[in-house]
């Protein structure tokens, strides 16, 4: 025979509060607090807390939050959509990174989340009446098995592919090698054109290529791992592979580069 | 419904909610960013309540 339950009408999942003209009262339960700024995290996985509810009379009821929702608070830390918050974590590194105010993505670290969970968690904590049960908010769910449970978590929740960060993305990070690679199509573009009689050496490329990333404050790249991406790249734009047997005429020595390509002399 | 027909007090109004995005925005990225991390700088009254419009037409 199945145990009977009893008062399970006390423990609640979150309901919103609205006043008599149906707009949303200001937060009086961890559950309101949460959803009221974060609604994505709380439409993808539910209540943030299972409370229990205790009624002391017609007007007070007293709320103890007594478990918690780990895949909503993974969420939370996304961010703040309506505040142009995002965070991800980029598989291919297995790094965070979090868009900054100049919309440029920027790396982080699970410690630095985990602090900002924690600080989320007593900012709730601080606003919350007298009647809400604090305990949990301030201890329990602030420890670093919680905080570490959350991280595991979001790994997968906020997890971005390759394409993230990739060279036909908007998204922009600080630093990331595809910029090289955006900037490389904008070379092959602007900075080379199609010429039946013509030869780029690999070396003329590098060097011209150099010039134009430092126009742009870009780092200079070593040379094979310019190589291997501007082959790519010219490829893609002209249907050129690298030749290794190009004959230099001068010092009568093969060297690698393109036929079929020059490059453009830009007006100063 | 004053705030509504008074231009002065619904655009301090707006620059109220916008500043208090901001402080919260901020708030949350710093924890973030590490330090010496260049931080954006603080907006005037104008610029805030674009940047607070422009994330409601966004969101819209």
């Amino acid at each position: 025979m199945a145990p009977e339950l009893s008062k399970t009408q006390s423990l609640k999942l979150y309901e919103p509060n609205v006043n008599e003209y149906g707009q949303i009262k200001a937060a009086q339960t961890p559950n309101e607090w949460f959803v009221q700024r974060y609604p994505l995290a709380f439409n993808n996985h539910g209540s943030p807390f299972l409370d229990a509810v205790e009624v002391l009379d017609k007007h007070t009821r007293q709320t103890f939050p007594c478990s918690i929702n780990l895949d909503f608070f993974a969420a939370v830390l996304g961010g703040r959509r309506d505040l142009g918050h995002h965070v991800i974590y980029y598989e291919p590194e297995m790094q965070f990174y979090f868009k900054d105010a100049d919309n440029i993505y920027k790396s982080t670290t699970q410690e630095k989340l985990a602090i900002q969970y924690r600080a989320v968690m007593m900012k709730c904590a601080e606003m919350m009446p007298q009647h809400v049960h604090k305990l949990n908010l301030f201890h329990e769910w602030r420890s670093e098995k919680v905080c570490k449970a959350i991280l595991q978590r979001a790994k997968s929740i906020l997890a971005a592919d390759s394409s993230f960060f990739g060279v036909s993305s908007p998204h922009e990070r600080i630093a990331g090698p595809e910029i090289h690679q955006r900037i490389a199509q904008v070379f092959a573009q602007q900075l080379l054109k199609a010429d039946q009689n013509s030869i780029l050496t690999l070396s003329q490329a590098y060097s011209l290529f150099n010039q134009f990333a430092k126009t742009k404050e870009l780092p200079v790249l070593k040379r094979s791992q310019f190589k291997s991406m501007i082959c790519e790249v010219i490829k893609e734009a002209y249907g050129l592979g690298v030749r290794n047997d190009l004959m230099n005429t001068e010092t009568n020595k093969q060297m690698a580069g393109w036929k079929g390509l020059r490059a453009v002399e830009l007006a100063a | 419904m004053f705030n509504e027909t008074n231009p002065y007090l619904k655009k301090q109004e707006m620059l109220r909610k916008a500043r208090d995005a901001w402080a919260y925005s901020e708030w949350f990225l710093n924890f973030l960013r590490t330090q010496g991390a260049e931080k954006p700088k603080q907006p005037n009254d104008d610029e805030v309540i674009l940047w607070h419009q422009s994330l409601a037409k966004r969101n819209h």
